[in-house]
């Protein structure tokens, strides 16, 4: 086993949760040191109840703020998410020592 | 200094043209003495499999090229346990000599690389 570091990947997906198989991937290829973030259409499976389910609690969950407000479903966005504007996206990216889109 | 690349193919044969794509990315990779790996999950797996006839619907065949690999000294490919068993495969369903591995190894191959693309 590799040394654990705080900040490994950050996974995007961009598609509703109606693709399971794409949640699916990503979901069974989440460590600890892992992050999601949730943009364009994915931003649903955060007032999805049964999608919350499947992401380990130890995983940092993000939603980007601008496609949440289009959609208007910031006030029914489970608790596990944090709201990120564009600025806070490219912080993250750098952040993480790599990221790995599941478009 | 050369990163550590990881191409995740996860479509289906015939379905699109996402895992030739992928394939011209790992030929261009090692073009560019760039360490590449291959890993195949979900329907992908089923691009390994012998006896495809692309001819009779009219498509283009990526399996020779997939038997070119080792020529371009790409052998490090990978695929999904689960995936193999779900369709009933096994090694000696697949036109290439791959690793194949249980889901925990795949997370750890994703965690060790430098860069992920992911068609």
């Amino acid at each position: 086993m590799m040394e654990l570091l705080e900040y490994e990947t950050l996974h995007i997906i961009n598609k509703n949760p109606g693709n399971t198989q794409i949640y699916a991937d990503c979901i069974q290829n989440l460590l600890e040191g892992d992050a999601v973030l949730l943009i364009e259409a994915a931003v649903y499976a955060s007032c999805d109840k049964t999608m919350a389910l499947y992401f380990p609690k130890y995983i940092p969950l993000y939603t980007l703020k601008a496609d949440v407000d289009a959609r208007g479903i910031s006030q029914r966005m489970s608790d596990e998410y944090s709201s990120i504007d564009d600025d806070e996206f490219v912080k993250l990216c750098c952040l993480y020592r790599k990221s790995i889109s599941w478009f | 200094m050369h990163y550590n690349t990881l191409l995740i193919f996860r479509n289906g044969p015939f379905e699109n043209n996402k895992n030739r794509d992928c394939l011209d990315i790992a030929l261009a990779c090692s073009a560019f003495d760039i360490p590449i790996s291959l890993l195949f999950i979900g329907d992908a797996v089923l691009q390994l499999t012998r006896d495809l006839e692309s001819q009779i619907i009219a498509q283009k065949n990526i399996a020779n090229t997939l038997r070119a690999l080792e020529m371009y000294d790409i052998d490090k490919i990978y695929v999904s346990a689960a995936d193999l068993s779900r369709f009933n495969l096994d090694e000696s369903s697949l036109i290439v000599s791959c690793n194949i591995l249980e889901q925990a190894d795949i997370a750890l191959l994703i965690r060790r690389q430098d860069k992920v693309i992911n068609l």
